[in-house]
């Protein structure tokens, strides 16, 4: 904070810092070549992964919803749906693309805060639009990354975890503004218009599909606040950090030592966490270690399994329990079309029981029918929870996500699988190219697939990402 | 089965007590030092508050301003105070109040108040 001295006959000064004015000097004046080899590297990374997502996702029912109503924004514009044919203006391309990239949670994180999915479809949406070049698509990743992983930080100890973190109003107009040519004052005018109306989801509203607005809004008002202030729209110059702004808006504790901190030196984006398997992040330990029981153990009968007791930290017990006392449940809301399967990705037991029955965790397993299953039914009264204080420790220590499994037979049998971290986590990575692969199959050709992928991976060579939109829109036609 | 909250919350105690802090993070540090009243519609009441080594169950008296007031029927209790279920739970269920002002000891609370219920004591 800026100290804060009296003097006889002499106002107070402001307590707090420009932060909004550092964020968009950044954000502006932030060169490629400014930016570390190994951060370019991820960042190009995250686009490859966080697609793969949007493309997988766009397999869903509530994805094809959207894709039908973003047409009310007009058709034609400039943006590409990832794996649809059309084009849509910049901010329906915003709204579907985040919308898919979390359709079945298959996104990534930075610190604790989901950054690709409002900041890549924000990016990927302006980029075509300005035509921009491969090597700014990847800047405005990065700046929309650093910006996020510090607002989190800022808010963290407030009333929300995870991706209900409402901080995404921040780095969407900035990125936008970046690659949209907004000038120092536009600039800070976006934030203050993206920034007015603090966004902050209903807990309930994450039992169907209108979760996927999350980062969606924030993505698609982030791109039309930076179009407002370009028109020469007017905003308060200090949205961000005035004590009537939108930080102390949103969360009851502002920690406003961390919005600054490293900012240009100290890089976020090395932090990225991208999921293997589509679910809340909680979760994904232990669906890794019921995937490797199904491994050793086969397809489970119902009838054999006592039950399933699962290990971890506070965080996963909260998703296993969040919305186990509905009535009627959860399963039964879905069935009827009250819920959708949004609620089971942040639900613990659902994956759990899913991997052992069906052997994978993929956007298929949320799929009504999967859902409903049969032998899911059978299992869903036999999952227990309980604390692990060690990996308790270790989450809010390290960021460490840890869980184990224990499958019970009746006959005496146990099958016990534990992990401390999940596969994807900054400190163990996997070929972002296999999401991207799987994501992409039956949604692109497979000859479309790798040509994209190499795209991707040679970005900071494309002149223009209008080249790099239209391999991400099928040759196919799409039903 | 005879249920009393204040009994039940007087075990919680106890159990939070033997884990020695060892549960606590700065991230949930919002619900500690708070007068929380947990109370049963027409039925009884009592003022928790929650330090990062002990937690102490007291009698709601009249001045008691509390920092968050957490309602819900005895069979919501009981599945909160056994760990099956956590205060959000109940909330998201529609069956106890979530107001903003609360809300951050409400969720912090949640967490903390089942992690423990959930754990084995510290030896």
């Amino acid at each position: 904070m800026t100290a804060h001295s009296v003097q006889p006959g002499c106002a107070s000064r402001v307590l707090f810092e420009d932060v909004t004015g550092a964020y968009v000097n950044f954000a502006l004046g932030l060169r490629f070549e400014d930016i570390p080899p190994d951060v370019v590297q991820i960042a190009k990374e995250q686009l490859v992964a966080t697609i793969g997502s949007c493309l997988g996702g766009s397999n869903m029912p509530g994805a094809r919803t959207i894709r039908e109503a973003v047409s009310i924004f007009g058709e034609g514009g400039t943006a590409t749906l990832f794996g649809a044919r059309e084009l849509r203006p910049a901010p329906s391309a915003a709204l579907y693309n985040s919308a898919t990239a979390q359709v079945i949670d298959w996104d990534d994180f930075v610190i604790i805060s989901h950054s690709g999915a409002a900041v890549i479809p924000t990016a990927f949406a302006a980029a075509e639009t300005g035509g921009a070049s491969g090597r700014e698509l990847i800047a405005a990743v990065v700046i929309g990354n650093e910006i996020n992983a510090r607002t989190s930080r800022a808010i963290q100890k407030g009333a929300y975890v995870g991706n209900s973190m409402p901080n995404h109003q921040v780095e969407t107009p900035l990125v936008a503004a970046r690659l949209l040519g907004l000038d120092e004052l536009q600039t800070r005018r976006a934030v203050a218009h993206s920034t007015f109306l603090a966004m902050e989801s209903c807990p309930i509203g994450w039992t169907g599909d209108s979760k996927l607005l999350a980062n969606g809004l924030p993505a698609l008002w982030g791109i039309v606040s930076a179009a407002l202030a370009k028109a020469g729209l007017v905003g308060y110059p200090h949205p961000v950090e005035h004590p009537a702004g939108y930080l102390s808006t949103v969360s009851e504790v502002v920690d406003s030592s961390e919005l600054m901190r490293g900012l240009g030196s100290e890089w976020h984006t090395r932090t990225l966490n991208t999921k293997f398997h589509p679910s809340c992040a909680y979760n994904l330990p232990a669906i890794e270690c019921a995937l490797a029981i199904r491994e050793r153990a086969g397809a489970p009968d119902p009838a054999r399994i006592k039950r399933i007791v699962v290990h971890g930290p506070s965080v996963l017990l909260y998703v296993a329990s969040r919305f186990q006392a509905l009535e009627p449940d959860v399963y039964a809301q879905i069935a009827d079309g009250r819920m959708t399967h949004v609620a089971l990705c942040f639900d613990a037991a659902y994956p759990v029981i899913a991997s052992l029955v069906y052997g994978e965790m993929s956007w298929r397993q949320y799929l009504k029918e999967a859902v409903l299953g049969a032998s899911v039914s059978a299992l869903r009264d036999r999952v227990e929870f309980k604390t692990d204080i060690d990996m308790h420790k270790a989450y809010y220590a390290s960021y460490s996500y840890g869980a184990r499994v224990e499958v019970e037979l009746e006959d005496g049998g146990c099958f016990v699988e534990e992990r401390r971290q999940f596969l994807g986590a900054r400190d163990r990575p996997f070929d972002h190219a296999v999401k991207f692969r799987a994501g992409a199959e039956g949604i692109l050709a497979p000859a479309q697939t790798e040509e994209a992928l190499c795209a991707l991976r040679a970005l900071e060579k494309i002149e223009n990402v209008r080249e790099l939109g239209a391999l991400l829109r099928p040759a196919l036609v799409q039903p | 089965m005879r249920f009393s909250l204040r009994e039940e919350f007087e075990q919680f105690a106890e159990r939070w007590g033997r884990h020695r802090g060892a549960l606590v993070t700065k991230r949930l540090e919002g619900c500690l030092h708070r007068y929380v009243v947990c109370s049963i519609p027409g039925g009884e009441s009592c003022l928790l508050f929650l330090e990062r080594e002990r937690a102490s169950v007291r009698d709601v008296s009249p001045e008691t301003i509390p920092h968050a007031s957490i309602v819900m029927a005895e069979q919501d209790w009981r599945a909160v105070l056994s760990g099956r279920l956590h205060l959000m739970s109940i909330v998201l269920a529609g069956r106890a109040p979530f107001p903003k002002d609360q809300r951050r000891v409400i969720m912090q609370l949640s967490m903390l108040l089942q992690t423990a219920v959930l754990a084995e004591a510290a030896a």
